[in-house]
């Protein structure tokens, strides 16, 4: 096992070395086991993947390989570190639309439905409002309380089944950590204006 | 018996839910495949679904979860015919679909 690791080690060391960092970054952004960070600072803004595929792989490759030695060494995923570690852009409409903390309940309505969002029409009895794109990504807003929650657009594996079942997306468009509970979910709200 | 709250742990879905009766009692049982998590929602007194959009995905979402632990209201005492004033789980799901869920045990077990 621990030849084996030594193994994959030397072989990321020679990916790096050797120019195919890009193929190599590929293969980790299509990684759900992994955590990584993206280069956008702001992923609704900057947008995450750049015409080309990334450029910058060597920041991911070095916070990939310290992700996963903290893993071997058995790195407490409940550690607030991981999750910086782990701030990895959404994918889907979702993403990409900017920061709708703070703003009223007209504009919110206004920019969905520019960024191509259609609603259910059916407050459900909580008064979750569910906002859906056709690429199948979500954006539920709750006129009660303010709350916002996105979910990124589902991939399917081989079999047709989804494969990133319920991720949801902060404001700035990066994937909220899986591993972490509701009550830390970064907070993007809806004035209500009382 | 645990007094754990659902919103203490990270369950955005569930692979599958069930609804069943066994043992003269009405259960709920959620199953969290990636997470190893089995919640176990037992002596139900009142179950209430509704379901908002067409289902386009293969797993029960779970957007938001409220669960509190306490004693009914005068209200739900009455709506929901209670005859005790105990302590009791009341639990909403929202996702695709809503659930309302009152019941008396709450059990999360870790299965890995």
């Amino acid at each position: 096992m621990f030849k084996l690791v030594k193994a994959v080690e030397y072989l990321t060391l020679f990916l790096i070395t050797f120019g195919h960092t890009e193929i190599f970054a590929k293969s980790l952004i299509q990684s759900d086991s992994v955590p990584i960070l993206a280069n956008a600072k702001n992923c609704n803004k900057s947008k995450a993947k750049p015409p080309g595929g990334y450029s910058s792989v060597d920041t991911i490759n070095v916070l990939y390989l310290e992700s996963w030695r903290n893993n071997r060494t058995g790195f407490n995923n409940n550690d607030t570190r991981n999750a910086q570690a782990s701030r990895d852009c959404g994918e889907g409409a979702s993403a990409k639309v900017p920061n709708l903390n703070g703003k009223s309940r007209n504009e919110i309505t206004q920019i969905l439905t520019k960024y191509g969002f259609k609603s259910n029409n059916k407050p459900s009895p909580a008064g979750w409002e569910t906002f859906k794109h056709d690429d199948k990504s979500k954006i539920d807003i709750n006129w009660g309380d303010g709350r916002i929650i996105r979910t990124e657009k589902p991939f399917y594996g081989p079999d047709r089944r989804i494969i990133n079942k319920g991720q949801r997306i902060d404001r700035d468009g990066y994937k909220i950590p899986r591993n972490i509970d509701h009550k830390y979910h970064s907070k993007e709200s809806v004035d209500l204006g009382d | 018996m645990s007094n754990r709250l659902i919103t203490e742990i990270p369950l955005i879905y569930a692979d599958s839910l069930e609804f069943k009766y066994w043992n003269k009692d009405f259960i709920c049982i959620l199953l969290n495949n990636e997470f190893n998590l089995r919640i176990e929602l037992k002596g139900i007194i009142s179950f209430h679904f509704i379901k908002h959009l067409d289902l386009d995905c293969d797993y029960v979402d779970i957007v938001d979860v409220i669960h509190q632990y306490r004693l009914p209201t005068p209200n739900e005492i009455e709506s929901l015919n209670l005859d005790s004033k105990v302590n009791l789980h009341f639990i909403t799901l929202h996702g695709e679909s809503d659930f309302f869920i009152v019941c008396s045990i709450v059990e999360i077990l870790n299965l890995a």
